[in-house]
């Protein structure tokens, strides 16, 4: 499993975007904090394509729900998020029934490792819909490190001659002036409550 | 900012995020939008950044555009009851070596000046500190189209 390459969500939109109408894709969830990542990915495919992206369960009564799931609507793009729950007969059922699965959006099979595998043991021509198109999901953090939040703190005391001290007590008796850059330094301070 | 309905605040960091994204693939990839691009929360506030909190030049942590322009933002969004709100933002546009005006900035502050027709709360500087242009209360991405759609494509003009 370790030749397939690793993508952010917004490349994965890019390749949907190229592949076009009918595009089956894999995507290999991390091993950690996998709602979280799940969550993520929707929120950025779905900004990505400018539209919702539903994601669809395949609890309950499995094959005729997800084909019901599947075609209405049709167009619209579908996250397909528990299959790693789905033992071998209900691969080689939904192989069987694949030309009632063809759909015009795009279908995203959110995968583990291991549910990928029994993809390509049992349902060889859904492998075939996916091709290529697996990938694992890249996570590229953004959130500031402690030293970054540090040094916009020291920029902004700088440049208003103010010490945080000052601006916690400025906020707390309601005299902070009226401007973007006191907001963000009450957030820097972890001082949200002010805001 | 109640009159601005917003989507939560992962998905307006991940609309932002992916406006900067399709930007900067549209025109070569000049940056490393995942490296610029910055978030921080506290308690129900969160808060977003591409570059300095101030402009002293060029870094490699602001944005570029294709006229050789430099973009900061910071925006600033409060999440509560499932409700995703717009508390202030500032968006500096720096424009290319010898152009006038030097800058553009578009600032939403966090609540009204005692004197409003000085410093209304949503404001356009174009290129003075001390002017301010009231202009109406604009989402992010709303302000980005005007960058990137309209002050963007005009620098483009000029420099032919």
């Amino acid at each position: 499993m370790t030749d397939f390459i690793k993508e952010p969500a917004f490349e994965i939109g890019r390749r949907v975007e190229i592949r076009g109408p009918y595009a089956w894709f894999v995507i290999l969830k991390p091993t950690v904090d996998v709602e979280a990542a799940l969550d993520a990915f929707i929120s950025e495919f779905s900004a990505f394509l400018g539209g919702p992206v539903r994601v669809i369960s395949c609890t309950g009564p499995w094959l005729g729900k997800l084909r019901k799931d599947l075609a209405d609507p049709a167009s619209d793009a579908v996250v397909i998020s528990d299959l790693d729950q789905a033992d071998a007969n209900f691969w080689r059922a939904l192989d069987i029934n694949r030309s009632g699965l063809l759909r015009s959006g795009p279908v995203i099979l959110w995968l583990s490792s291991l549910g990928l595998a029994d993809l390509c043991e049992h349902a060889p021509n859904i492998r075939s819909f996916v091709g290529g198109s697996i990938v694992y999901l890249g996570i590229r953090g953004d959130v500031m490190t402690a030293s970054e939040r540090q040094q916009r703190i020291s920029d902004l005391e700088s440049h208003f001659q103010v010490t945080s001290a000052e601006v916690i007590l400025r906020a707390e008796s309601g005299t902070l002036p009226t401007e973007p850059h006191y907001v963000e330094w009450l957030v820097l301070l972890d001082r949200g409550d002010l805001v | 900012m109640e009159s601005i309905v917003l989507p939560s605040s992962r998905d307006t960091i991940a609309q932002v995020r992916t406006y900067l994204l399709r930007q900067d693939a549209d025109t070569g990839n000049k940056n490393n939008v995942y490296n610029i691009f910055k978030t921080t929360t506290s308690q129900n506030v969160l808060y977003m950044t591409v570059g300095p909190s101030f402009d002293k030049g060029p870094t490699d942590s602001h944005f570029y555009l294709e006229s050789g322009s430099r973009l900061s933002f910071g925006i600033t969004l409060c999440e509560s009851n499932r409700r995703c709100s717009l508390v202030s933002y500032r968006f500096q546009l720096n424009l290319p070596e010898g152009h006038s005006p030097s800058f553009y900035r578009f600032d939403l502050n966090d609540k009204a000046h005692e004197t409003p027709l000085f410093e209304p709360r949503c404001h356009f500087h174009p290129g003075l500190d001390e002017v301010r242009l009231p202009c109406p209360a604009l989402t992010p991405l709303e302000v980005l189209d005007r960058i990137f759609l309209v002050i963007e494509p005009q620098l483009a003009v000029a420099a032919r």
